[in-house]
């Protein structure tokens, strides 16, 4: 007999909301039927006004990854503007935010996996470590989420010399932890066993439905944005993808557990580039966003694209933000049908979904 | 960004060509001109490499309608039902509602 059974919009598994229609026989589902838009704010339209103001609206489409947001949206619009150019010491801090913010985003992701299968006290764990990097936040921008460094043009703040030392003294501190919570979870029989073959994507999926971040990565696609097309310092800080290949759960996860290792890495790298650069933070123009232009940054979960197109005055004409749930969405459907119910909610938490993102 | 404009028909065969060099659809983007709506299609095509491509929709009183990439592309149906319910341009062969209530009508089209 088929049963109906409607998982969300409120669900305790996900923080936002998104709807599944699922039909089942028994304990499998049949077919599923997805539904979002329930957080959908207008930003879009909202982003056709002051381009200053907007680098600050853009950190609002998403909590989590506001650093990538705001750093995409800027990208954008200084490739608009002529003559503009970002100086390095701005494009470094940049640089360092965006994978600190990757870190507290995979700790956060992480602790909701494993939350969902049940281990509570490992995502408290989780939750302890990324407060570090909340703290990291706090000492360097002045907020723990929203940080609102970056302008069009540059950053509000600079990293000295004492600041740039306290984040290498970090860097020691949360590889011990992140090593931590890789031996937990690695050597777990019980969190291999409930993860591994559960919501297979293959690569030829991965591929055609067009997924990115951990998603396809975790699919043996090797599609990182800071590989894929190098911006800020990443054209001199080489990244290479970290790729699994099973393409289930446990592989997704595991992407994102080594992932923090690199990032840890890529940190340790950037800082000492500060040591000499010139102090300017901020490069004015005086010419107005004219034209199209594109942004591509690598957010932690996926690639995030920013469309942004100038009317040579300070309003701009159009901004179309393309975010990674927004590419990872269609991917959720093909793999919870054919599932168990019991393993709905660990597949979509393994896509680590920002539905404010989403729906923007 | 450079961004060369096709006709729709021409579409069909670029994106056939596309998908066989192994390129991924990055995003569509619609604009409202003023008299047109454009629709702008990003792909990734190496590292580094981009091809866009642009077409060009006079409007028609709401009845414009253009042709899907979906059964090339699976990856861009979200991508063409938001392009459908933001600025009322049909694309055929996708329902065109993804995110937004029935009652709101393609708030991103310009009078």
């Amino acid at each position: 007999m088929r049963t109906t059974i409607q998982f969300g919009p409120q669900h305790p598994v996900w923080i936002e909301p998104l709807r599944l229609k699922l039909t089942t026989d028994g304990e499998l589902i049949k077919d599923v039927d997805l539904e979002a838009g329930y957080v959908h704010r207008g930003l879009e339209k909202k982003f056709e006004w002051d381009y200053n103001k907007a680098a600050y609206l853009s950190e609002r489409v998403c909590a989590i990854c506001t650093q990538h947001h705001s750093t995409c949206f800027c990208l954008g619009v200084e490739g608009t503007m002529a003559g503009l150019e970002l100086p390095r010491r701005a494009a470094i801090i940049r640089t360092i935010m965006l994978e600190l913010e990757r870190l507290h985003s995979h700790f956060l992701a992480i602790g909701l996996t494993l939350e969902a299968i049940g281990f509570e006290n490992m995502f408290m764990l989780c939750f302890r470590h990324r407060e570090q990097v909340l703290d990291v936040f706090e000492r360097t921008t002045g907020n723990r989420v929203l940080h609102g460094i970056n302008i069009v043009g540059g950053v509000t703040r600079n990293i000295g010399p004492e600041m740039a030392k306290e984040i290498l003294d970090f860097c020691d501190d949360i590889e011990k932890r992140a090593h931590e919570i890789e031996r937990i979870i690695v050597s777990s029989y019980t969190i291999k066993q409930r993860m591994q073959g559960v919501g297979v994507m293959t690569e030829k999926m991965a591929k055609e439905l067009g997924v990115v971040g951990p998603v396809a990565r975790g699919s043996n696609v090797p599609y990182d944005v800071r590989h894929a097309a190098p911006h800020l310092l990443y054209r001199e800080v080489k990244v290479t993808p970290i790729v699994e290949k099973d393409g289930d759960c446990w592989a997704r996860s595991l992407v994102r557990v080594r992932e923090l290792f690199q990032s840890i890495d890529l940190i340790r790298q950037l800082v000492p580039l500060l040591d000499g650069t010139p102090d300017e933070l901020f490069a004015k123009s005086k010419a107005m966003p004219e034209g199209e232009n594109i942004a591509r940054v690598e957010a932690p979960r996926g690639e995030l694209f920013y469309y942004v197109r100038g009317k040579k005055s300070k309003e701009l004409d159009r901004v179309k933000v393309r975010t990674s749930t927004y590419g990872n969405g269609l991917g959720i459907a093909p793999l919870i049908k054919g599932s168990h119910i019991a393993d709905v909610g660990l597949i979509t938490i393994t896509f680590d979904p920002c539905i404010g993102c989403f729906d923007r | 960004m450079e961004a060369k404009t096709v006709t729709q028909a021409e579409l069909q065969g670029i994106v056939n060509g596309l998908k066989a060099k192994d390129a991924r659809l990055i995003t569509i983007v619609g604009a409202d001109t003023g008299e047109n709506i454009e629709v702008i299609y990003f792909f990734h095509t190496g590292i580094g490499q981009t091809e866009n491509y642009r077409i060009i929709v006079p409007k028609a009183g709401g009845n414009e309608e253009i042709e899907s990439i979906t059964p090339i592309i699976p990856a861009a149906y979200i991508a063409e039902n938001e392009l459908c319910e933001m600025f009322g341009v049909r694309v055929k062969g996708v329902p065109g509602r993804f995110f937004l209530h029935p009652s709101v009508n393609a708030p991103l089209r310009r009078k």
